[in-house]
């Protein structure tokens, strides 16, 4: 019963072996989540956000860095979301609404960071290229839509609240592209109030850009002035001009009877021209193939294509269909996610842009399927395996079968292959079983399948059993004939051995390979007398002997037999060899 | 003398030495009563205390008006096997099916229920269990929720209501590349479905792991909804492939106690080799 225990726990390994291991894709799925935060987005977006699916969202488990990501951007839609609440719910006050501006301006920048980073994260991880490319730029639209304009008519809400009383200050538009000219109209809502000066600034920095004159037309102030272009503002943006900047009409009044200075806003966004760069190319390629990259532009621009962090040539891209080919098999690409990048310029009216495209490298490796039983109860040993072809029945598939390391067997498939495979005859083991499907034509991968069986044998387990028996009944106070028995077998065995390694010495050295013929050498040996050189007969080294008469006489009987037994096709009598080899010692002595 | 005194205790020690490994032995195999695994069916086994069925025809000396049957497969059902389960829908009873869409799909077209159950698997990355693989769901009809593993797509279910859906959040991997793909729908899918069978009730789960140990929990609600407060006869056909298993489950099946059959066994051997001693 002390066996008991070291089988059952040898019982719950075997177990634990056959659990079978879950299978399956990434946890993260990134497609599906850049999906979910287009939904979300466009919900907000949208005017109608329901904060319930945000916050069931921000709340998800997502593991990893991009876990983080996530909640960064849902933390900030959420408090955006909050401050949206509190902008419609009213009551504020000035104070309050100029604190709410402040928090919108700066929350608009992290915003547009961490949405836009997290949309890029996803995008990257993407399995599906097509989609996440699709998605992205939906998603980068809406964020434009929140960030650009919502964000910024909202801080401008707020700021007209902020100056409720003293003064109105009004644009004609609240967008504008670089270079327009727009109306400024100004309103003191109270007497005695002048004008001292009104400027354009950055938002919310308050930076002086430029100066806009007023006139006054009856009650009010007006003045045009020319919204700041892109190489106007690119001295206050570093290292890169955003593609939309918030300004703000900054007008300064004077009360002359209190001598107090009011200040009034008006809120506006500037959009730069864009390059209008669409990159086009197979969201798959097997590693080798001849990466074809359509650039289609709507204009003239100096830009940088290739492939993230492993090629990229600069080139001119015309309007219309720019073509790029790149030769996969040339240039050191890793299997996986590889980003194509058109980097355009900025010009004198478009800033400058990377556009990107995802593109998966993928080994070509044969589509079959292996099927091996992980458990297998068996009384040959044998274990069958099945290699199925998944495409078309293709010429020049192999499958090599390899049992813990050992090829067992190459097999071409005709579209499948059902083979036996000899595992173990051990009653029980646990044995590697792999399949490497090659296939016989350039550039492709082998397919690898590793799997672990569990064999158990119970004909051998049975045997075994009976043999231990069997060898104890036997045995049993015999320990000592038997003790004899073993070493008297492996002292023949161990002299077998040293007569086998002497033979090969023999015939590596003296290319003999005859049992009489090694005698006759062991003798010279015994003799001290020098042994033939590999190019001379043994009659051509005899003569060169001194010996004596009778020794001479016994030893050519030995050399004359060592001869006959190595040219002759009859081998010679090795007792008598032997009988005359020590009859040749003894005269030696 | 001495020899056959060897043989005998060989013997004796080997019997018993088999039976306690049979009785010892946790078996992996998945949705089997034995297996105290996650994947296993003994934590329902231990709270329901089912009877065990090696087969549909033991339905036929189970009174359908107080139990449920829960069957998981993952191969298709023979006729034989599917008119024992209508003759027990016919008297009343309730059947809960679950496994592969190979058996269900089986099941569903002998038994004439429109219901088609799709190769492609719901995943959820926004309500669910740990990770996607796990959607969480809500039943409506039993107001508990439902967390499913890789459960199936329905691609058709007329004639069938629905019982459990998954978040407006999931989605069905069609082409079974394990990730969404342009195209690839999104919104809630049945994750529970009950159709009217005879005068019984046949309930389709698309999800087996919705019985299983790490899950039952959470599954709990819906489980005692389904089953109402009828007992339980579950299937174990296929675990019962398992020689060992299939030792254990007859024994259980026939109702004596595990316990009872190893002491049993123990008393007997340690007689017959005081006996063969003897002689």
């Amino acid at each position: 019963m002390r066996y008991l225990l070291p089988v059952v726990l040898a019982v719950i390994i075997l177990t634990s072996l056959l659990a079978k291991p879950v299978e399956g894709a990434e946890p993260v799925d990134c497609s599906n989540l850049l999906a979910i935060l287009e939904k979300v987005l466009e919900s907000v977006v949208s005017g109608a956000p329901n904060r319930e699916l945000v916050r069931a969202v921000a709340s998800a488990t997502v593991p990893g860095d991009l876990g983080v990501r996530h909640r960064e951007a849902y933390g900030e839609l959420l408090k955006y979301l909050n401050y949206l609440e509190r902008v419609s719910g009213g009551n504020l006050s000035s104070r309050e609404a100029r604190e709410l501006a402040a928090e919108l301006s700066i929350l608009g920048g992290e915003l547009g960071s961490s949405v836009g980073g997290y949309a890029d994260s996803l995008a990257r991880c993407s399995h599906d290229p097509a989609l996440a490319s699709t998605i992205s730029i939906r998603v980068k639209q809406l964020l434009d839509e929140l960030v650009g304009v919502q964000i910024p008519s909202l801080i401008q809400l707020l700021v007209q609240q902020a100056s409720r009383g003293l003064l109105e200050v009004g644009l004609d538009r609240g967008r504008y592209r670089a270079g327009e000219t727009a109306e400024l109209v100004v309103r003191p809502l109270r007497e005695g109030l002048e004008v001292v000066q009104a400027y354009i600034a950055l938002w919310p920095t308050l930076t002086k850009v430029v100066d806009v004159t007023l006139v006054r037309r009856g009650s009010e102030y007006v003045g045009l002035f020319e919204v700041p272009n892109l190489s106007t503002l690119s001295r206050y943006y570093s290292p890169s001009v955003p593609t939309a900047a918030a300004l703000a009409a900054v007008v300064e009044l004077l009360n002359a009877s209190e001598g107090s200075t009011y200040r009034g806003y008006a809120l506006f966004s500037v959009e730069f021209g864009r390059p209008g760069v669409v990159v086009e190319a197979p969201a798959t390629l097997y590693l080798g193939d001849v990466l074809e990259v359509v650039v289609r532009s709507d204009g003239y621009y100096r830009a940088r294509v290739g492939l993230e962090g492993v090629h990229a040539v600069n080139a001119t891209l015309l309007p219309g269909a720019n073509t790029f080919r790149f030769n996969t098999s040339v240039l050191n690409l890793t299997y996986g996610t590889h980003l194509i990048v058109v980097e355009a310029e900025p010009t004198a009216v478009t800033v400058g842009a990377a556009v990107t495209k995802p593109v998966v490298v993928l080994p070509r490796v044969p589509r079959v399927e292996v099927r091996v039983p992980t458990f297998i109860v068996t009384a040959d040993g044998c274990a069958t395996v099945e290699v199925v072809s998944r495409e078309a029945p293709q010429t020049g598939l192999r499958a090599l079968i390899y049992v813990g390391g050992a090829v067992r067997g190459s097999y071409y498939l005709n579209g499948s292959l059902r083979v036996g495979v000899l595992l173990s005859y051990l009653p029980v083991a646990s044995v590697e079983v792999s399949v490497r499907v090659l296939a016989e034509v350039p550039g492709y991968e082998p397919y690898i399948s590793r799997w672990v069986v569990v064999c158990v044998n119970p004909v051998t387990s049975i045997a075994v059993g009976i043999a231990s028996v069997v060898a104890t009944t036997l045995l049993y106070g015999r320990e000592r004939e038997f003790t004899v028995l073993v070493l008297s077998l492996g002292r023949r065995r161990l002299t077998s051995t040293a007569r086998a390694l002497r033979s090969a010495v023999l015939e590596f050295t003296y290319r003999v390979s005859s049992r009489v013929a090694e005698l006759y050498y062991g003798t010279l040996r015994r003799l001290r007398l020098p042994m033939p050189e590999p190019c001379e007969t043994l009659r051509e080294h005899f003569s060169k002997l001194t010996l004596g008469r009778g020794l001479s006489e016994m030893l050519r009987r030995l050399m004359l037999l060592a001869e006959r037994d190595l040219y002759s096709k009859y081998r010679q009598d090795y007792g008598e060899a032997l009988r005359v080899a020590e009859e040749v010692l003894r005269s030696g002595k | 003398m001495v020899s056959r005194e060897v043989v005998l205790l060989g013997l004796v020690l080997g019997v018993l030495l088999g039976v306690a490994i049979i009785y010892t032995y946790t078996p992996a195999t998945d949705f089997s009563v034995l297996n105290t695994g996650p994947s296993g069916l003994s934590r329902i086994a231990s709270m329901y205390r089912p009877l065990i069925a090696l087969g549909t025809s033991y339905l036929a000396g189970v009174e359908p008006g107080n139990y449920a049957y829960l069957i998981i497969r993952s191969g298709g059902v023979g006729a034989g096997e599917v008119k024992a389960v209508a003759e027990f829908l016919a008297r009343g009873g309730v059947v809960v099916a679950s496994g592969t869409p190979e058996f269900l799909n089986s099941l569903m077209k002998q038994l004439s229920v429109g219901v088609e159950v799709g190769e492609a698997v719901v995943y959820d990355s926004i309500r669910n269990y740990g990770s996607r693989f796990y959607p969480v769901g809500y039943s409506p009809t039993c107001n508990s929720t439902v967390v499913a593993y890789l459960p199936r797509y329905v691609a058709s279910y007329g004639g069938a209501e629905v019982v459990a859906y998954s978040s407006e959040f999931s989605y069905a991997d069609l082409d079974g590349d394990g990730y969404m793909d342009l195209g690839e729908p999104e919104g809630r899918f049945p994750l529970a479905l009950v159709a009217e069978v005879g005068g019984g009730r046949l309930f389709v789960v698309t999800s087996p792991h919705v019985f299983v140990n790490s899950l039952l929990e959470p599954n709990l609600g819906f489980v005692n909804c389904i089953l109402s407060g009828r007992g339980l006869v579950v299937d174990q056909y296929e675990v019962a492939r398992d020689p060992l298993q299939y030792v254990r489950l007859a024994v259980h099946a026939g109702g004596a106690s595990e316990y009872y059959v190893v002491a049993l066994v123990a008393v007997a051997g340690l007689v017959a080799y005081g006996a063969l001693r003897e002689w």
